[in-house]
Order: structure tokens, then sequence, then C-alpha cells
């Protein structure tokens, strides 16, 4: 009895909390998705928040909402005047946060912001803007349906669990900011179609070096960046054997293992790549009829391809000393006396001194099995 | 009226959920941004810490068995009235600061992370409220509870190994040796001074029916556990990004997707460490209330009320501490009075005149 009791006091003292902060939903800014841009020193935060008066045919759920914008030498000052009408602006409900290239160079002081207001989620998703951020959020002129904020999450969780696309969450920017040899991504956002068609779609990523972006990424290698992290993809690829015939293959599976040393003082970086995928398409043949030998072919060409295309995006990382695979961090924990020899400061100027073996074993097999 | 203070209220199995339930608590608020080694070095460290925290508690076994004690306030008093009011005082000390410290944590944390209030006093005084009166219905009562806590506990470590697992990355895991063997000292001897609880069980031990010693043991084999676990998970999933939080465990929570089923654990993780807060505050403030019956002989009341009211008022003097509050030598030597201090005073201490009753 008396245990009920205790039980009862600390029950309706938890379910009661609710009242505690007095804010009701109608003052209360739930922010969906925001935009901050950076030009000439000034912050512009533009927040789509979800709207509860709107009470129009089709305005129901998540689609209801609305654009507010304010502007300030920092985003606190900013964010004070986008909470019109003295809204509290809550951001556990915000899913992306887009970034303007201005605000992208910024990037340290905008990602502290947001990680310092206390409901931010942890796993919510930083994406940059091709042109400004104000400009994604307020595609299909502030109209599109979904919300532009469900637009541009489902587009890059899509692209995060189909392997398109590196891990850029928050909490993943702000860990490879505070780790030495661990560089982040942003994936980049565009808008295509026109008018009321208009919608976010992801052009690729934009490599970081520390927390400035350094050069961007088209789709292909932003899509082999996320692989070499190892899980399951779908990379649908052709490739022409013996230069004519062509082959469609679907790689689904990547088990990739990166290595990092020192060399006379260089870097040395070693790459396994085991892929296992199916053939979906062979000119002239159909794909349960294939020879052993078709097979091995297939397998070793895919594997040659990968080896080229991993071989070129290695190129383009250490030429400009971006480091997004971790290859300094890899260093630092298997060989921590190299790693202290070099000094942490002086790692990315070492990348592009850096050498590289890439072995790809590729297993394909048919559809049906074979 | 309820407390009984010198009956032997609760078993081994009771003893155990109090203990592991108050090392969980103080885990909950662990941050490797606020410690002075890396968080690999803390995971590394639990095993010697386990080591270190069975042989704090030889020296109170010890005496115990070697003066076939019960208590080791009891065997103070015992030996003389001055020894027995000083061993009180410093059990009395050590029970208010560890009262207080959860008090005021988890009062910042309701008030600062998940509800942002311009000030704690309203929460702080809600905690206290219901602390007091869970100590007024008794340690048994609070104990009983401890096993719904537990379970609760227990469901929601399996639900974040189960929604952590997929984000697992152990490059984030570095050597604890980097350093070399000085951080692991020093975690060693960080971590073991956050574990008040080893005072507790010191303290309990006449209130336990039997096998004090043993169940003692097992709660530590436990809270080491959980603590390996939720470490590991922390360290693993959150990455460096774990240094800039104030509570890992809660983002830890947090970092499932807002639409999966294991969306909301921050809900839960928020109502199982309120009962976390209760029951470990109870039982510092029970422990004090003990004391200062011991000093005074008065009633439940004036014992309860007493420490209550001393609880609080370090409660408000924490915030002018500052940094100081959070230091590990307030912590550890609070521990030390209750594991090293008052067993060689009530051992050691000459016997003088007639016994105190």
């Amino acid at each position: 009895m008396k245990k009920s009791k205790l039980i009862l006091c600390l029950a309706a003292a938890l379910l009661c909390c609710g009242c505690m902060p007095n804010t009701q939903l109608e003052e209360r800014a739930i922010v969906q998705a925001a935009g901050v841009d950076v030009s000439d020193g000034e912050y512009r935060l533009t927040l789509q928040i979800f709207d509860p008066g709107d009470t129009t045919e089709n305005a129901g759920g998540s689609d209801a909402y609305l654009l507010v914008e304010g502007s300030g030498a920092s985003l606190t000052q900013a964010a004070q005047q986008a909470a019109q009408n003295g809204k509290e602006i809550y951001l556990g409900s915000c899913q992306v946060l887009v970034l303007g290239s201005g605000a992208a160079q910024n990037l340290r002081d905008v990602l502290d912001y947001f990680n310092s207001r206390p409901q931010t989620r942890a796993t919510m998703m930083v994406c940059t803007a091709e042109g400004t951020a104000a400009d994604l959020l307020k595609v299909a002129d502030g109209k599109a349906k979904p919300s532009p904020a469900v637009l541009c999450e489902q587009e890059l969780r899509l692209a995060e669990e189909e392997k398109r696309l590196p891990d850029c969450r928050l909490i993943d920017l702000l860990s490879a900011l505070e780790t030495d040899g661990w560089d982040g991504s942003l994936p980049l956002l565009g808008v295509e179609g026109r008018d009321s068609d208009a919608k976010p779609v992801l052009k690729g990523a934009v490599a970081l070096r520390g927390d400035a972006p350094a050069f961007e990424l088209n789709s292909e290698e932003a899509q082999l960046l996320a692989l070499a992290h190892s899980g399951r993809g779908n990379v649908m690829t052709e490739m022409y054997l013996d230069g004519e015939t062509v082959v469609s293959v679907l790689l689904e599976d990547f088990d990739t293992k990166l290595k990092a040393e020192l060399k006379n003082g260089q870097p040395h970086f070693r790459v396994e790549m085991k892929i296992k995928g199916r053939i979906s398409q062979w000119e002239g043949t159909a794909v349960d009829d294939l020879s052993e030998e078709q097979l091995t072919a297939a397998q070793q060409e895919a594997a040659c391809q990968t080896v080229e295309e991993l071989d070129a995006l290695l190129q383009k990382l250490c030429a400009s000393r971006c480091d997004p695979l971790r290859f300094g961090e890899r260093l630092q924990r298997r060989h921590p006396k190299d790693w202290n020899r070099i000094g942490s400061q002086n790692w990315p100027d070492l990348l592009p001194k850096a050498d590289w073996s890439i072995d790809v074993t590729c297993t394909l097999t048919t559809f049906s099995g074979h | 009226m309820n407390p009984h203070w010198n009956e032997k209220l609760i078993d081994g199995r009771q003893l155990l959920l109090l203990l592991v339930l108050g090392r969980l608590f103080s885990m909950m608020t662990y941050s490797p941004g606020k410690e002075a080694v890396p968080g690999s070095v803390t995971l590394a460290v639990q095993l010697p810490v386990l080591g270190l925290e069975l042989a704090l508690l030889l020296p109170a076994i010890w005496v115990l068995r070697h003066f076939d004690a019960d208590s080791l306030l009891g065997l103070a008093y015992r030996k003389n009235a001055l020894t027995g009011h000083f061993c009180a005082l410093l059990g009395l000390a050590s029970c208010i600061l560890q009262a207080a410290h959860t008090l005021t944590v988890q009062a910042d944390f309701l008030s600062g992370t998940i509800y942002r209030l311009p000030s704690r006093t309203g929460l702080l005084l809600a905690l206290w409220a219901g602390v007091l009166y869970a100590v007024w219905l008794g340690l048994e009562s609070f104990s009983r509870l401890g096993m719904g806590v537990f379970l609760a506990f227990g469901l929601l470590a399996a639900a974040l190994v189960v929604q952590s697992l997929p984000r697992i990355d152990l490059i984030n895991l570095h050597s604890p040796l980097e350093g070399g063997l000085s951080p692991i000292l020093q975690g060693t001897l960080l971590s073991t001074a956050r574990c008040g609880e080893l005072g507790a069980a010191v303290l309990l031990f006449p209130s336990v029916r039997r096998d004090a010693v043993r169940w003692t043991a097992r709660a530590a084999f436990v809270w080491t556990g959980f603590t390996l676990l939720l470490s590991f998970l922390t360290l693993t999933v959150l990455g460096n990004f774990a240094a800039l939080r104030s509570y890992p465990v809660y983002t830890l929570a947090l970092s499932g997707s807002e639409r999966s089923v294991f969306g909301r654990l921050d809900a839960l993780l928020l109502l199982v460490w309120i009962f976390l807060a209760v029951i470990r505050g109870a039982m510092y403030l029970w422990l004090g209330a003990k004391c200062v019956f011991l000093l005074s002989g008065r009633s439940n009341l004036f014992c309860i009320g007493t420490t209550g009211a001393l609880v609080l008022a370090v409660c408000a003097l924490s915030s002018p501490i500052g940094r100081g509050w959070e230091s590990p030598l307030l912590w550890g030597g609070a521990m030390l009075a209750a594991t090293a201090a008052i067993p060689l005073l009530a051992g050691f201490s000459p016997q003088i005149g007639r016994k105190h009753p």
C-alpha cells in the first residue's frame, strides 16, 4: 500500500511535469527544418515551423507549415527575430539543418549553436544547399507538399540507407570536428523541377577539411565514400566486357577494411574491399546460362572498375588534404607513436605525399542464385 | 512510524538493488567531457576499479568480524561515546553530501536539459519532498520499490543495446595506454571516488538480515557490468561527440530515430532516472537520519526533519561552491569517510567508561 502511494506520488509528479514550462502549443514554434545562411557577417535563419493554425482543407497533419525568417549578427539574434510574436522556438522535432554555402564556411559556429540547444536531436541530418538554404526551404514557392522538411529528410535518409551518402547526422559531423585525423562531409542538396513540381534532390557531397568545405564530390564519389565504410548498398553498374558486351551488375554487400601506417615518414594506406553482388543482365545471353568463365570475367571486371574508382577518389581526397575515411584516426589508434611523432596538426600536409594499395575481390551470382 | 533505525529491515537482495540503483544513478551523470581522462581509459579501468572497490570494503569487514559486531557505528559507541559521536557525525556528513548531490544533479538535469527552467529551485524542492516522503515510509518500502525500478532499468538497457547495435563503431575505441600509465591510475581513482555506494553499503550492513557482505560484493559486480555496457555503448556510438554533451547516456537514448520503436527511449530513461534519484536520495537521507538518531536519540520526525533540512541547506550551497562541488576530492573524501575512517576509528579507539546504549 505504502509502495503504491509512493509510486502514485512519483508518477503524478512526473506526469504533471508537462505543465511546468507553461508553454501552450500555440505559443511554441515547433521547428521541422532549419536553414542557415551567412552573408556579409550577418546570419539569416529560415525556419519551417508546424502551423497548428492552418485549418484549410488540405493542411492536415505535418503538412501544415509556414516559413519564418530572422537575421542578426549572431544565430541567437537571428533566432530571436525569427521567434515571431514571442513564440518559443522548439528544436526537438527539427530533423534537417540546411546550410547555405556561407554558413558552411562557419560550420563549427553553426553546429555549436544547435548542439548547445538542449532539445536538439543528435540524429538531426545536416546538409548544404547548392544555392542558399532559404531557397531550398522555399522550394515550390513555399507551397511544397509534402513540406520541404519532409522532402529533404526523405531524400537524405533514403540516400543514407542505400549507402549513397556518408553519415551526415549532427553527431557524425561534431565527432569528426572533435577528432584528429577525421574530416567530415556534408550532403549537397539542389533543387530539381520547376514551380510546384520543384523538389530537393541529392547532388553529391561536400568534403570538409577541418571545419571548412574543401571541394565537391559528385554522386558516384559520395557513394563510394559511403561504401568504403562497409555495409549493404545498392550500386547498379554497367560494364563492357571485351569492349563490347554490356553487363549490368547490382553490387549489394561491401566489406571494407582500411588500414594506415607510416612508411619512410610517409602515409601508406591499404584498402581491402570484398564485394558481393548479382548479375542482372548480360547482353545476348540469359544470365542463368552463363558459363564459369563468363562469371569470372565479370567478377574481375567489376573488381577492376572498383579499384579504378577508389584510386581516383583517394587521389582527389589526398590532393585536397581531406581525410573523410579516417585514415589519420586509424594511424593514431594502431600506431600511436608514429602519430605522436608526426603531430596531428601536420597530418593534412602529409596526405598529398600518401601512397596506397587497393585490393578488391568481387563475388557475383545470378539473380536465381547460381 | 516506520524507520525503526535499529531493526534488520531488508534482505540481501534488496541491499543489492539499492546499491546498484544508487551507483547507476551516478553512472548516468558520467560525461567524458567533464572527466580528466579519456572515455576509453574510463572504460578500461572498470575492472581494476572493481578490485579497488572490493578492497575498500575490507577494513569494515575485518573490524566487524574481529569485534563480532554487526554495526560500525554501534561498535564505535560501544568503545566510547566520543568516538561514537564522531563516527556518527562523519557518517552524517557523508550521507548529506551524497543525498544533496543526488538532488542537485537531478534538478539540474531536469531544469537545464528537459524543461529549460530559469531556476531549479521548484524541481529541487519537489524532489526533496518526494525523497523525504520515501524516507518517512521507511527503508523497507523504498527498497521494495527498487525491484520495479531495476526491472525497468534492465529493459531500458536492453532497448538501448538493440537500438545502438547498428551504430556501434569500434574505431571510436582508442587504446587506454596511449597516454601511458598515469591516466589509467588517475581514471581508476576517479571512478572509485564516484562510488559513494561503498560508504552506503558499510552503513547499511546492520539493517540487512543476513549475508550483507556477500550481497554487497555481488552488487559491485552487477554495477560494474552495467557500467561497462553503457560506457561501451556511449563511447562506440557517440564517439567524441559524447565529450560535447553534459549527459551522454541521455544523448544515447535520444539517438534513435524519432519514428522508430525506440524513438522515445529518452522518455523511458527520464522516468527511470527520476526513480533512481528518489531511491538514491532516500537511501542516503535515511542513513543520515539514522546517524542523527544515534547522535540525539530523538524522535523520527526530528531525525528525518533535521537531516532533510541539512540536505536542503547543502543543496543551496552547491551553487556558490561551483566547480568545487564536482571535485573528486570531495566525493572520494565522503566515500572514504564511511569505508575507511569509520571502521578504523571504531576498531582502534580505546574503550572508555560505560558502553553507550
